[in-house]
């Protein structure tokens, strides 16, 4: 009966096979991808994929609970991780989701607080700004630059109760995670099942400096550290020994100041079902990529990843092509309809196209990971805007975390454009990440400061 | 020369300014290796015409000139960036601040002044090579005051003048003050000096219907359509051959003829089709970065619109909800409409967007009676009257939004007719809209006009609510609005020190404006484009659209 509720709750979204395309091949036909020879995919690695692995019907019965539609098919994070119950699986991993958003947020707010106070400062600046640095170097790793933030901080500043934490952790050993207890934030007692709320900021008010009168309201970015902190341990919780496993499947998204993710990551279908990679060798290579091997894990996986295997592929001058990447995701995308058909016993379902879109999106999402490994900024921004494209197909691709993580690296490239937006789009369903926006907020106000632009069209 | 490191991001040489991205440091080097591809970029420019693939496009509006110094909508924004090259872009994908034009910069003055060196082999449309008098009299142009450019007010406020060093192939650009990143203040498009008489710049001229660029295409404005077609260069090298623009009609047939191959791509797709769009395989929508909100100006100048409890009872009639199903298809309930309602003149997720003002989202028919009657109308036979004449609106309405938002003007209508305001509504064409309705010229004719406002980056709204002035100021201001109160907001604005002064003085405005009411703020509106697959590595730039069009293919 599960399974056909999931697939009743599928065949409500918008894009079934039946609405369109119905004349087209899936891939898109392209005039220039005529031309191009068809990727072969490693025939292995395609059936291997968890995407092929749900293709019948049948196969269904253990994603079927609400909350795996919650999490994988509404992408919401919040219900998912209600509706966990005794599912220590989907409890771990929406908790881990949770994680990742509140520190993808953290992130973007740390950004946007260097590239203000840190870059371009003013004299005008508010009291506050040292602790909003401090926490934002923090969370970037930056940890030197941290502590001498932190050593700015002056009497009278209105945010001590909220550095006083900070300022224990950066005058001790500094390893991640710091004690946050001490916020002056109430959180519950970890309890996987439970998602915890943030008293609505803002949170203090920081007197602007150089002879200027005003007031900035200001939430504190260290309450979003302290709920990702809060919702890693109810992931450990739930997960027990499978935490290290599971938490591989987001290694990438992590803050650069935790330790990287550990291999061997998740073999199991469930436990990559919806995600962002393809098969079980895919974490064991964003594991790499993000380690020491950073680009060479490339190569190195080539054979057991598709993620990797479709990275070294599409190379062209020695460098992931995101232009060849979107041409072989199109085909992957297709190549995982018809397998899905074929082990559903020659019938196309209606879910196959939704899993295809999760794929193809997943699959843009981590391989501009593996060409900003490669040192090409522009290359990953790239995939990672193809990625936000594919997000405009619905709900079930609507992928908070890489989302909010291209949000992130938006803020840190000054762009005020896309960032806020991102964001939200995301604070309409999680009110906390709005802590996020007081950091984006300064950004920018101090970007529109630089520019000239006409007033409006 | 140096390059500044004070420009918010460390430099990283010379390939930050240059589309190429060959990585420069020692100055003679650079010139060793510029000067092949400088050479054979040369030789076809010669040529001119490249090969390269035929699409075409539909457009919200074809463009109501081609000359980027009156540039009043959106589709001219978008079609300038084909044709020219601004002296200073942001990258669509990593914001980078770069030039195609310039090969090095110096910041001289401590940031008052900025020098910067051209290129060299650049050419302009007609065959004439780019020289730094082209920069220093597009500077003069905007600067001169008989040029009535309405994106001057921005360059004029902060540069004071434009010297060229011929013999370095460069020019300095002088500003009033100095600045840490003079280069944000130099994103001006550039113009061929040789193309005009003087620099008191005629928007009536030849040049507005055949331009004349260094962008990656040679424009023309046709009646039906714009051709745009590629034009070899040392400094672009577009792919797609020939490029045609055609004004959008109904946006079911726009749909209709991409996922058709009848054109190949869509700048605005309709909201209610994009599920069609989506669930296509041959095209993909595409998102494209624009801060629009949607408003209905009201007549505060008109015998009944003058009184703000009718302006405010009209608030309350419409119910914002109905009309947003209506129109737009989404539903009261859905959690990440592309439609959102705003209670101001900004989006929601703008810093100056002030969430203390609630949206208003339904009707509240009995506080709207309350407020006729207070103002003096009485209902007879369910028409508000005053002073013995029913009270009738003329509602105008820039006619491409009526197919975006499908049959608004008639919703408005109704839902207004329904709270006993008799109303007449009409379509305004976009050359009558641009020229007439934004410009304050219709006041005579309508009492309520619906449009919308589109945004990049900057969020001045000042021209759109400031009373209007000889010296430019309230250039935008659609029905001449006049209130002290926001004048004095408007002031503090502009005159804001820091960043906090200039968010709470457009708080208050946004404070000010949703009790007043000049406008009835309605919703933001994401835009989404649709391409077809075939075209490949398509990049939309927020705001400005082609500014990576070199990289687009077929």
């Amino acid at each position: 009966m599960r399974t056909t509720l999931w697939v009743a709750l599928l065949a409500t979204l918008p894009l079934m096979g039946c609405m369109g395309g119905d004349g087209g091949s899936d891939g898109g036909t392209t005039t220039a991808q005529e031309a191009e020879e068809a990727t072969a995919f490693p025939e292995a690695l395609v059936q291997s994929t968890w995407v092929v692995n749900y293709a019948s019907v049948d196969s269904l019965g253990p994603v079927a609970p609400p909350g795996w539609v919650s999490l994988v098919n509404h992408r919401h994070i919040g219900k998912a991780v209600e509706q966990s119950g005794d599912d220590t699986l989907l409890a771990g991993r929406a908790h881990i989701e949770a994680a990742l958003l509140y520190e993808q947020a953290a992130l973007l707010s740390a950004n946007a607080f260097v590239e203000v106070y840190g870059a371009t400062p003013q004299p005008t600046d508010p009291v506050g700004a040292k602790h909003l640095l401090a926490v934002s170097y923090a969370v970037r790793g930056e940890t030197d630059k941290a502590k001498a933030a932190s050593a700015q901080l002056t009497k009278g500043d209105p945010t001590i109760p909220f550095h006083k934490p900070w300022k224990a952790w950066l005058e001790g050993d500094a390893a991640w995670p710091p004690d946050l207890s001490g916020l002056p934030i109430e959180l519950p007692d970890v309890k996987p099942g439970v998602f915890p709320s943030l008293p609505p900021p803002p949170h203090y008010e920081l007197p602007e400096q150089g002879g200027s009168s005003s007031k900035r309201t200001m939430a504190d970015p260290g309450a979003l550290v302290a709920v990702a902190l809060w919702h890693r341990e109810a992931a450990k919780a739930a997960l027990g020994d499978r935490y290290d496993a599971i938490r591989a499947i987001r290694a990438g998204y992590s803050l650069p100041v935790t330790a990287a993710a550990a291999k061997p990551g998740p073999r199991d279908p469930q436990e990559l079902f919806g995600s962002t990679l393809l098969g079980p060798g895919d974490a064991d290579f964003m594991v790499d990529l993000e380690g020491d091997q950073g680009a060479g894990a490339i190569d190195a996986h080539a054979e057991t990843s598709l993620l990797a295997w479709i990275a070294r592929e599409a190379r062209s001058d020695g460098k992931v092509d995101p232009d060849k990447v979107s041409r072989m995701v199109n085909e992957l995308r297709a190549e995982l309809l018809e397998a899905s058909a074929a082990a559903n016993g020659g019938n196309q379902a209606p879910h196959h196209r939704v899993f295809g879109d999760m794929a193809a999106a997943g699959a843009f999402w981590s391989l501009a990971l593996a060409a900003e490994a490669e040192g090409d900024r522009e290359r990953g921004g790239l995939l990672r805007l193809h990625a936000r494209d594919k997000a405009e197909l619905g709900n079930h691709v609507q992928d908070a975390v890489s989302l909010l993580s291209l949000a992130a690296w938006d803020a840190g490239n000054r762009n005020v454009h896309r960032a806020p937006e991102l964001l939200h789009d995301q604070a309409r369903r999680y009110p906390d990440l709005e802590v996020a926006r007081y950091g984006l907020d300064v950004l920018a106000l101090r970007v529109q400061s630089e520019r000239i632009e006409p007033s409006g069209m | 020369m140096f390059r500044d490191e004070l420009d918010g991001k460390p430099s990283t040489g010379a390939a930050d300014v240059s589309s190429d991205r060959r990585t420069v440091s020692p100055a003679g080097e650079r010139r060793r290796t510029v000067a092949r591809p400088v050479a054979i970029a040369a030789i076809l420019a010669g040529t001119a015409m490249l090969t390269g693939a035929e699409i075409s496009y539909y457009e919200e509006a074809l463009p109501s000139t081609m000359n980027p110094l009156f540039a009043r909508t959106m589709p001219d924004y978008r079609s300038h960036e084909l044709v020219f090259d601004r002296l200073f872009y942001r990258s669509a994908i990593n914001n980078e601040l770069r030039s195609r034009l310039v090969s090095s910069y110096e910041r001289l003055d401590d940031g008052k002044a900025l020098k910067v060196v051209l290129k060299d082999g650049i050419k302009w449309h007609d065959g004439k090579p780019l020289k730094p008098d082209d920069v220093c009299f597009t500077v003069d142009a905007l600067l001169n005051p008989e040029t009535p450019s309405p994106i001057a007010k921005g360059y004029r406020e902060t540069i004071t003048g434009c010297e060229t060093i011929n013999k370095e192939n460069a020019a300095v650009i002088e500003f009033v003050k100095a600045y840490h990143n003079p280069r944000e203040r130099a994103s001006f498009a550039v113009l061929p000096r040789h193309a005009f008489d003087g620099t008191a710049i005629s928007p009536d001229l030849d040049f507005s219907s055949r331009p004349i660029g260094t962008g990656p295409m040679k424009g023309s404005k046709g009646r039906r359509e714009v051709k745009f077609t590629a034009f070899g260069n040392a400094h672009h090298n577009a792919k797609i051959g020939v490029l045609s623009q055609a004004e959008g009609g109904d946006p079911l047939v726009q749909v209709r003829t991409v996922l058709n191959q009848g054109v190949q791509g869509v700048v605005s797709v309709s909201p209610p089709l994009r599920p069609e769009v989506a669930a296509s395989d041959d095209v993909a929508l595409k998102s494209y970065d624009l801060r629009s909100w949607w408003f209905i100006a009201l007549n505060t100048n008109g015998p009944t619109l003058g009184n703000k409890k009718v302006r405010q009872a009209i608030d309350l009639t419409l119910d914002r909800n109905k009309l947003r199903e209506l129109t737009i298809g989404v539903e009261a309930n859905e959690t990440n409409p592309p439609c959102e309602f705003v209670s101001g003149p900004f989006v929601q997720s703008s810093p100056y967007y002030n969430r203390s003002i609630k949206v208003r989202e339904s009707s509240d028919p009995a506080k709207a009676r309350q407020l006729m009657t207070e103002a003096g109308a009485t209902q007879q036979a369910s028409r508000w009257v005053v002073g013995g004449q029913a009270v009738t609106l003329r509602i105008g309405m820039n006619a491409p939004l009526d197919r975006e938002a499908r049959d608004l003007l008639n919703q408005i209508g109704n839902q207004l007719q329904e709270g006993g305001f008799d109303r007449q509504v009409f379509k305004i064409a976009p050359d009558e809209w641009t020229r007439d309705a934004v410009a304050g010229r219709m006041s005579d004719k309508f009492d309520a006009l619906i449009g919308k406002w589109s945004f990049g980056v900057v969020e001045d709204v000042n021209a759109m609510f400031h009373t209007r002035t000889d010296d430019g100021r309230g250039s935008l201001n659609i029905f001449n609005y006049s209130s002290a109160e926001v004048d004095d907001i408007l002031a503090r604005f502009d005159a804001a020190r820091t960043d906090t002064e200039a968010q709470d003085a457009y708080h208050d405005l946004h404070a000010y404006l949703a009790d007043d009411l000049p406008y009835i703020f309605l919703w933001k509106l994401d835009t989404k484009s649709a391409w077809r697959n075939e075209v490949r590595n398509n990049t939309i730039s927020p705001y400005y659209y082609f500014t990576e069009f070199d990289g687009w293919s077929m």
